[in-house]
């Protein structure tokens, strides 16, 4: 099933339901990128609720994703990850400064509405 | 094929379980054991060992293992219980000796039976006990994580944590645990980490810190450690720990007012006129 990118008020909200494998990042990467070079583009959430468990993998294409983002200048927040995720990125040791991240994908919205006012 | 003085300990169960009574009374202080007075169990005990040869064998070692449990959980010793059995053996002798009409050799002989099933039971008390032991040892380690990680709202959006006594590795995961979960459950946006309780840090907890503050930024909360004593910063600069990342305050009177300006809160002292 192809990952859902939705838009509201200029903003890009999508939410990963499961593990990506190599061609569906490739393919979402790639969907996520024409969106974000459309004109009304103000910000991306990428939202984790629904992710229980996450691999090297999917980690290393979720901080590719955000730097994608941030390359074509928007604001990206990354919203709900559950603690478990959380503790697997802290264990896996990766910087993950770089990433904004809210508690919910309203905090998110929230969020990424003040940053890009300040942008 | 019972030996007379078997046959004898049947009939004489209560004169033997009464100088057993006599002798616990005047060496054990306590009148009870485990939630049970010392008569009752001394008769029990008579009983116990009568029945292991009335067709019941294993009879006393139940019996024991049941007391050894409740003695323990009692917090009393089992030593005393221990006692108890070797008197048993004692008070048999001295009540059965003067009825016994084989020769002394012969007697001795016979009594070696009763030894058989006390050793037996004196072993299985021990074992009950150190079972017991250690199963209150390991609830109570854990009633003292869970006591030991609490995990406090304190105002809008704010939670603390103070961190007391020593940690280690699996506080450390404790903590980060709680505080993850207290952070989804409370909807915080900042937490304040009160370290002023942590006796001693080094690198090891310094780095479970950072850990758990990366972590916690990832569900989208700040954190602020607060309770900075001289040793620590100290320490810190000393063992040479990159906490560049981390908003640190000395107090935790501090930290708050730093977290209720970042939740667009402002402290306003009124006058009284």
């Amino acid at each position: 099933m192809e990952v859902p990118i939705l838009l509201i008020d200029g903003f890009w909200v999508t939410s990963i339901q499961e593990a990506l494998h190599d061609r569906s990042v490739l393919d979402f990467k790639q969907r996520l990128l024409t969106k974000l070079n459309q004109p009304q583009t103000r910000g991306l959430v990428i939202d984790l609720t629904a992710l229980d468990i996450v691999d090297s993998f999917v980690t290393k294409a979720l901080i590719e994703l955000c730097k994608l983002a941030d390359l074509m200048g928007a604001g990206v927040v990354v919203t709900g990850m559950n603690p478990a995720v959380a503790i697997t990125l802290v264990e896996m040791g990766l910087d993950l400064r770089g990433i904004e991240t809210a508690l919910d994908l309203q905090r998110g919205l929230d969020k990424l509405r003040k940053l890009s006012e300040e942008r | 094929m019972n030996s007379q003085v078997i046959g004898l300990f049947s009939q004489h169960q209560e004169a033997i379980s009464d100088q057993l009574q006599t002798t616990a009374a005047s060496e054990l202080p306590a009148k009870t054991l485990g939630g049970q007075t010392i008569s009752s169990i001394s008769q029990e005990l008579v009983a116990g060992l009568a029945l292991q040869f009335q067709g019941k064998p294993g009879a006393l070692t139940e019996l024991v293992a049941r007391l050894s449990g409740q003695v323990v959980l009692a917090g009393d010793s089992v030593d005393n219980l221990r006692l108890l059995l070797d008197r048993m053996l004692e008070a048999t002798i001295a009540v059965l000796q003067p009825l016994a009409t084989v020769t002394p050799e012969q007697f001795l002989q016979e009594i070696r039976e009763l030894y058989e099933p006390v050793d037996l039971a004196k072993s299985e008390l021990i074992r009950v006990a150190l079972k017991t032991q250690q199963e209150i040892i390991r609830k109570q380690s854990r009633a003292l994580l869970e006591l030991s990680t609490p995990v406090i709202p304190l105002f809008d959006n704010i939670l603390v944590v103070p961190l007391i006594g020593s940690i280690d590795s699996l506080r450390a995961k404790q903590v980060m645990d709680n505080l993850l979960a207290g952070i989804v459950e409370h909807k915080a946006e900042i937490v304040l980490i009160d370290i002023s309780g942590v006796p001693v840090v080094d690198t090891q907890i310094a780095h479970h810190i950072m850990k758990t503050v990366q972590a916690a930024r990832l569900l989208g909360a700040r954190c602020i450690l607060v309770g900075i004593r001289p040793e620590f910063a100290q320490t810190i600069v000393k063992l040479g720990i990159d906490f560049n990342d981390i908003v640190t305050k000395s107090s935790l009177q501090a930290g708050f007012e730093l977290a209720l300006t970042w939740d667009n809160y402002k402290l306003l002292k009124i006058d009284e006129e």
